[in-house]
């Protein structure tokens, strides 16, 4: 028909416990865990139906199938045959976390084992029609992620005094990255849908600050002065801005990021 | 015509065949009479061409292969009903045990009930105050929710359930709520906890309580709770009333079922719990919830006691996918004298966004709550740097936090069990828990409500 469907299936756990039980009372030959031998094929029957497609007839209309299934492994335990199984087939992993769902931050999608295969496909796509620099920004963001995870292996063993003031300054940067970008309250009626440009103005404004950080420290700047700026308040409620405001409020913060920063330096070299 | 037989070929722990059997159907109902004339109930579990397998709800012991007789009644296990039910005490098996008489039905109802028409089902968005703070404010109940308690061996569990039964009610009226209790396999002591604390609050004469103690036939257990259902489900949808089930303790329940599946030599799922115990525990947890067009509701807090206090145990694992939401307690915090020994981060409550907020509870409820869960999760971790490393490796801000995490364990969820806290009581607490960290930091509360709500300090 031409439409586009996202199809949400909840849980294909309990889809294969069924399995299970049927495959048990048939007397068919168990595989791992009990479930049945063709479970893997059977998942993958089931995601192959999903995709893109021009529809028969002459108006050439494009429809579209998205699966998104659930998975819930007994006792959070990824380790088990559904969740491998589906892993070995799907293209986009949302990794949920008790963890961060404990600490009420929602979503609670780990960002460092979530993955979509689909990133350099669409990296043009976004560099196109979101913002030149989005794959860029996306590249530095996560490996910011990846390095605050290792920093914070130290800061468990030694404290965080131990870090050096640009490791402080980058710890900063990426709880902003956390609590500001990632986090989103979907009960909220403003924070509940950030358009693509919301998104990247977003982005953009947390980098900036660090970006704008890292030189202050070059130049002498005092750490804790920089981890106390009015402007990272307003960074955090950005989210909040409704869509007609966001250019207008992103180019203010803009200025009062430059603002504040160059302030702690102009002082020292008044000084 | 009722016909008996004498063809019981076999007894084997809980189960026993009857051979050369004609028009019986799975679930039906059987009646054994021994020699003695004494006699003893069963179900039917599995027909194989003119087998009956049976499920023996008492012990087989007496029963003669030779002599003994079933004859099987045409129907299944079946309650039956009636509003006088309130104030009776049953066992296991729906007979009354209080020396009085037996119920004068209004109906006879199959204890499995028929599970609800999904659109039929009405959106729980009520709220219910039962004056713990840590459930009001940050796990909020509401009316026709299954919210079950994850509890230890030791934990007072007990107390803290009590205390909802006691405090329970929704604001802005006065009806209160019908309590249907099923003790399944705990001790003595502890169901006369429970009958105490309703005689002392008169709570006892709204009360069903259906009572399989741990000295009880374990295989009782599997019908008990059905059985409760089937009073709650009458008075909530015929009667109209507002009921609180109180399942204790869901750990018995299962060991009973896992008893029966291995006696049937089903292949076992997870530690040994049969493959379907899902499917079994989600028909007990399905049938809380509100029918639109309905006045009454049943609200459901089983409780259940982890073994070895893990969560990903089969049993708190699958009840956590059914329930709507959990409130865990802790063995940490119970050492350290909190009471209740609630552990919020990990409880939740799935319905409480329609609960709670202008209109239900306050405007200011919503954000508050995500900034206390989000300031204590960061003062625990803040705490567990500290206890490696001392308080100097901490950041400025996050000495704060780990103050906010103690103080909020000492004055927001250890209330003792006998205080009553109103919503706002629970609301401003939370305030002024919240004054102890730098204004900046509380970025999931909106500006206006800051100003209207954040107390000034003198």
């Amino acid at each position: 028909m031409g439409y586009s469907v996202a199809l949400m299936a909840d849980s294909t756990s309990r889809w294969a416990e069924a399995l299970r039980e049927m495959s048990g009372r048939l007397e068919e030959m168990p595989g791992e865990e009990g479930y049945p031998a063709y479970l893997a094929s059977r998942l993958a029957q089931f995601y192959e139906r999903a995709g893109r497609v021009i529809s028969l007839g002459s108006e050439g209309r494009e429809g579209a199938l998205s699966a998104i299934g659930a998975v819930s492994p007994p006792g959070g335990d990824i380790s088990e045959p559904v969740s491998q199984a589906t892993l070995r087939i799907v293209k986009v992993f949302w990794a949920l976390d008790a963890q961060l769902a404990y600490s009420r931050h929602f979503p609670a999608i780990n960002w460092l084992t979530s993955y979509s295969l689909y990133v350099d496909r669409l990296s043009e796509w976004f560099d196109e029609n979101v913002a030149k620099n989005w794959t860029e920004m996306r590249n530095e963001v996560m490996m910011l992620l990846q390095e605050e995870s290792e920093l914070n292996e130290i800061v468990q063993l030694v404290g965080v005094d131990s870090l050096s003031v640009y490791d402080r300054l980058k710890l900063e940067a990426t709880r902003s990255i956390r609590e500001d970008y990632l986090h989103q309250n979907a009960f909220h009626e403003i924070d509940t849908y950030s358009s693509l440009e919301k998104q990247h103005k977003l982005l953009s404004l947390i980098l900036r600050n660090y970006h704008k950080g890292i030189e202050a420290l070059n130049e002498g700047a005092d750490f804790k002065a920089l981890s106390e700026l009015p402007v990272l308040e307003r960074i955090g409620r950005y989210k909040y801005t409704e869509e007609k405001d966001i250019k207008e409020a992103y180019e203010n913060i803009e200025k009062q990021i430059d603002k504040e920063v160059s302030a702690l330096t102009a002082s020292k070299e008044v000084e | 015509m009722i016909k008996e037989y004498r063809t019981i070929s076999e007894v084997a722990g809980p189960l026993m065949l009857v051979k050369d059997v004609e028009n019986v159907a799975y679930d039906e109902l059987g009646v054994i009479e021994l020699p003695s004339g004494e006699t003893r109930s069963c179900r039917v579990l599995e027909i194989n061409g003119s087998n009956a397998l049976v499920q023996l709800f008492e012990s087989a012991a007496g029963i003669n292969l030779a002599e003994s007789k079933v004859k099987f009644l045409g129907r299944g296990m079946e309650f039956a009903v009636a509003e006088d039910m309130l104030g009776r005490v049953f066992d296991g098996l729906g007979r009354p045990i209080d020396n009085g008489p037996e119920i004068i039905p209004e109906k006879r109802l199959d204890i499995n009930g028929l599970p609800m028409n999904p659109s039929a089902r009405d959106y729980p968005n009520e709220f219910i105050q039962t004056g713990v703070s840590a459930i009001d404010g940050l796990n909020t109940l509401v009316r026709g929710q299954k919210l079950p308690i994850f509890s230890g061996s030791g934990l007072p569990h007990a107390n803290l359930a009590a205390q909802i039964a006691r405090q329970s009610k929704v604001l802005g009226t006065e009806s209160k709520f019908a309590v249907v209790f099923a003790a399944i396999g705990i001790t003595y002591e502890e169901a006369d906890f429970f009958i105490s604390d309703f005689r002392r609050t008169g709570a006892i004469d709204r009360t069903v309580l259906f009572m399989n103690l741990a000295d009880d036939p374990a295989i009782e257990r599997i019908s008990t709770p059905r059985m409760a259902l089937t009073a709650a489900e009458f008075l909530a949808f015929d009667k109209d009333m507002h009921v609180l089930v109180i399942l204790t303790d869901i750990t018995n329940y299962a060991e009973a079922l896992r008893e029966v599946s291995a006696a049937r030599k089903e292949v076992p799922g997870r530690r040994g719990y049969p493959g379907y115990l899902y499917t079994d525990l989600a028909s007990i947890y399905e049938r809380a919830g509100r029918k639109r067009d309905h006045d009454g509701s049943i609200t459901m807090i089983p409780i259940l006691t982890m073994p070895e206090d893990d969560k990903t145990h089969p049993i708190p694992d699958l009840t956590g996918y059914i329930t709507e939401g959990q409130i865990i307690l802790s063995r940490e915090l119970y050492r350290k004298n909190i009471k209740p020994p609630i552990d919020v981060l990990p409880s939740l409550s799935r319905l409480k966004d329609k609960g709670i907020g202008r209109g239900k509870t306050r405007e200011d409820h919503s954000d508050v709550l995500n900034q206390l869960f989000a300031a204590y999760a960061r003062g625990k971790e803040a705490k567990e740097l500290m206890a490696i490393l001392g308080e100097a490796a901490l950041s400025d801000a996050d000495k704060f936090f780990a103050k906010f995490a103690d103080e909020f364990e000492k004055r927001y969820v250890s209330q003792g069990y006998e205080t009553n806290r109103t919503i706002v009581e629970t609301l401003e607490i939370g305030w002024d828990l919240l004054t102890l960290l730098p204004k900046g930091e509380l970025k999931r509360i909106r500006d206006e409500y800051l100003e209207k709500y954040y107390p000034e300090k003198e």
